[in-house]
């Protein structure tokens, strides 16, 4: 090997570890703030102590166990889940413009949810699995409408948006006609995790860790469809079944992730993005690195939402919403320049 | 060797080419040529199985598509579209993505197709562009790359749809140079090209397509002792004999 070449190779080894190591950093110091900070601080040694089993009585360990951890844990797999599926998704259509919220998937998965919610309230541990399956007929209605229209990146996102309002729509039929179907959620149409519990969460975690390994197992075929579906055929993959089985792994995620933390937009949209900047558009370090990016950016905004009016509190949808849009603007000018 | 049988293609029921007969012989470059929207890129789809055939045969080697897998057409013939996503991704990677047929499902890659890249990259003469990012570069080594892509999925033939669109002319020579060298080698290229005078340059076998079939089939001695230019592009061919071969262009008649 030359040695320009070795010297290449561990330059870039060096930045890869100093990237994934910060990613790290940042989750766990996301965790310590989400769990020991708010109305109540909580000492980080005594969070170590409630962890290890030596403390499970005082008032500091219920509050750890009983909120701060299920909503810690919520809105890690949550910001995960929704930013693998923006991840996948965006490879899958080849449309850096395209996202779980886009297109129609998030509200289509909310829409049943809240159905659901609705005629069968008690009904918990199915709700991950009812938002699946609306999750997984929204982002089918919206490939089928844009490959009937014109198949361009344009009519994916407009087809994307019609779909998303009708099913919105949906939603405030069955807010208005069922008020009570959605006072489980504190703010299902922006997204929220306060008063979650780890009984409800649970189906829906375990959806999303198969979710997030599937897609990391099935990574190289997304770098094969990335190459656009003609050449993908032509070095042997079968396109059309591997298409749909991303868009069912994108379907149980953002499912999963909206049946109990609600609507939760722009995390899907922004973190594939950033990372693609750090770690280019191979597919098994995007998904892993928007796996942790989304789960630092939803807890980290979770954390701003309890705190920056306490004791009130508010919905870490609108604070993403504050960070994203601007987010989106500036995404809008920098792709016009580099004419995508 | 891949050959068609009257083989017809089209879009749903619009049938563009009709009762097509041709085969692609080892260590020879084909070329198609015809006027826009004639269904030379639609013919190589089919070819490839990238889209259903309106009726007759396709055969690999004597057994019929249709009875191949994805991936055993991929072992036997390689594509390298008109048009094609960009991604942001390595030149190794995305020679390597080559391979892909030759993998089972971990996907994991072996020395040997490591190997089969470093050996495609050289014989493209694109060995420098190892560990850049595709993105970076220029159309004249972005289509040597993915010729690359195609010398490493290792099959006996090749199909090109119009390698030298987007290419100055310095850079389109080059093309013509590798697919020769690919012929040599023994592989049969299988190429539709636009620009006439390339197209005499490089093929050994013509195929000129009009009105829905093959007007033309020989080589391009043969083809310049005929009026099909004349007929169907309007123009009249001729060649003078250089220093460096016969050079082809064309006045409007």
């Amino acid at each position: 090997m030359n040695s320009w070449r070795k010297f290449y190779m561990e330059t870039n080894r060096r930045r890869e570890c100093l990237f994934w190591g910060s990613l790290i950093l940042l989750l766990l110091l996301a965790i310590v703030f989400s769990v020991c900070f708010g109305t109540v601080t909580i000492d980080p040694r005594e969070l170590f102590a409630v962890l290890l089993g030596s403390e499970t009585d005082s008032i500091y360990a219920r509050i750890l166990l009983y909120t701060r951890l299920p909503r810690c844990i919520g809105s890690i797999f949550a910001g995960a889940a929704l930013a693998v599926a923006g991840a996948v998704i965006q490879s899958v259509l080849a449309n850096p413009l395209a996202a779980p919220h886009v297109i129609g998937v998030n509200s289509a998965a909310g829409f049943i949810t809240a159905l659901c919610c609705a005629l069968f309230p008690h009904a918990w541990s199915l709700l991950p699995f009812m938002a699946f399956c609306g999750a997984f007929f929204g982002v089918m209605v919206v490939t089928l409408i844009s490959e009937r229209a014109d198949a361009s990146k344009l009519s994916l996102v407009l087809a994307g948006v019609a779909v998303s309002n009708i099913f919105s729509a949906g939603i405030d039929v069955v807010i208005t006609l069922v008020p009570d179907a959605l006072t489980g959620y504190t703010d299902f149409k922006i997204g929220g995790f306060s008063g979650i519990t780890m009984e409800r969460m649970l189906p829906a975690l375990i959806l999303i860790v198969v979710g997030i390994a599937a897609a990391v197992m099935l990574s190289k075929e997304l770098d094969i469809l990335a190459l656009g579906s003609e050449t993908a055929q032509s070095l042997g993959l079968p396109v059309k079944h591997v298409r749909i089985l991303f868009l069912l792994i994108v379907a149980a995620l953002s499912g999963a992730a909206i049946s109990f933390a609600g609507l939760l937009g722009f995390v899907g949209l922004i973190v594939p993005h950033i990372m693609r900047r750090f770690v280019g558009e191979e597919s098994k370090p995007l998904i892993l690195s928007s796996a942790f990016g989304g789960a630092i950016l939803v807890s980290f905004c979770d954390f701003l939402a309890r705190t920056l009016f306490s004791p009130y509190e508010i919905s870490v949808g609108i604070v993403m919403s504050f960070i994203g849009g601007p987010f989106f603007l500036w995404l809008i000018f920098r792709l016009r320049r580099q004419q995508l | 060797m891949i050959e068609t049988k009257k083989l017809s293609v089209g879009y749903g029921s619009h049938c563009v080419l009709k009762d097509i007969t041709v085969g692609f012989l080892e260590g020879r470059v084909t070329v198609l040529i015809g006027p826009n929207g004639c269904g030379k890129s639609t013919l190589l789809k089919t070819v490839l199985g990238l889209q259903p055939s309106l009726g007759g045969e396709v055969l690999y080697d004597g057994s019929e598509l249709g009875t191949l897998g994805p991936r055993q057409v991929a072992k036997r013939a390689a594509y390298l579209t008109q048009t094609r996503n960009t991604p942001n991704i390595s030149v190794n990677r995305l020679v390597l993505h080559g391979r892909f047929p030759y993998l089972d499902f971990p996907r994991q890659y072996r020395e040997e197709d490591y190997e089969e890249v470093r050996h495609a990259l050289k014989e493209v003469d694109a060995e420098e562009l190892y560990g850049k990012r595709v993105k970076e570069l220029s159309g004249g080594q972005r289509q040597r790359v993915y010729l690359a892509m195609a010398l490493a999925q290792n099959t006996k033939t090749v199909f090109l749809d119009e390698p030298t669109t987007y290419l100055d002319i310095g850079h389109q020579l080059d093309m013509l140079w590798l697919v020769r060298k690919m012929a040599d080698s023994g592989k049969a290229v299988v190429m539709v090209l636009h620009d006439l005078c390339l197209a005499m340059k490089a093929a050994d076998w013509l195929l000129v397509f009009n009105d829905g079939g093959i007007q033309f089939k020989g080589t391009p001695e043969q083809a310049l002792e005929t009026e099909i230019f004349k007929q169907i592009f309007h123009v009249e061919l001729s060649r003078i004999k250089t220093v460096k071969g016969w050079q082809y262009f064309y006045n409007t008649t």
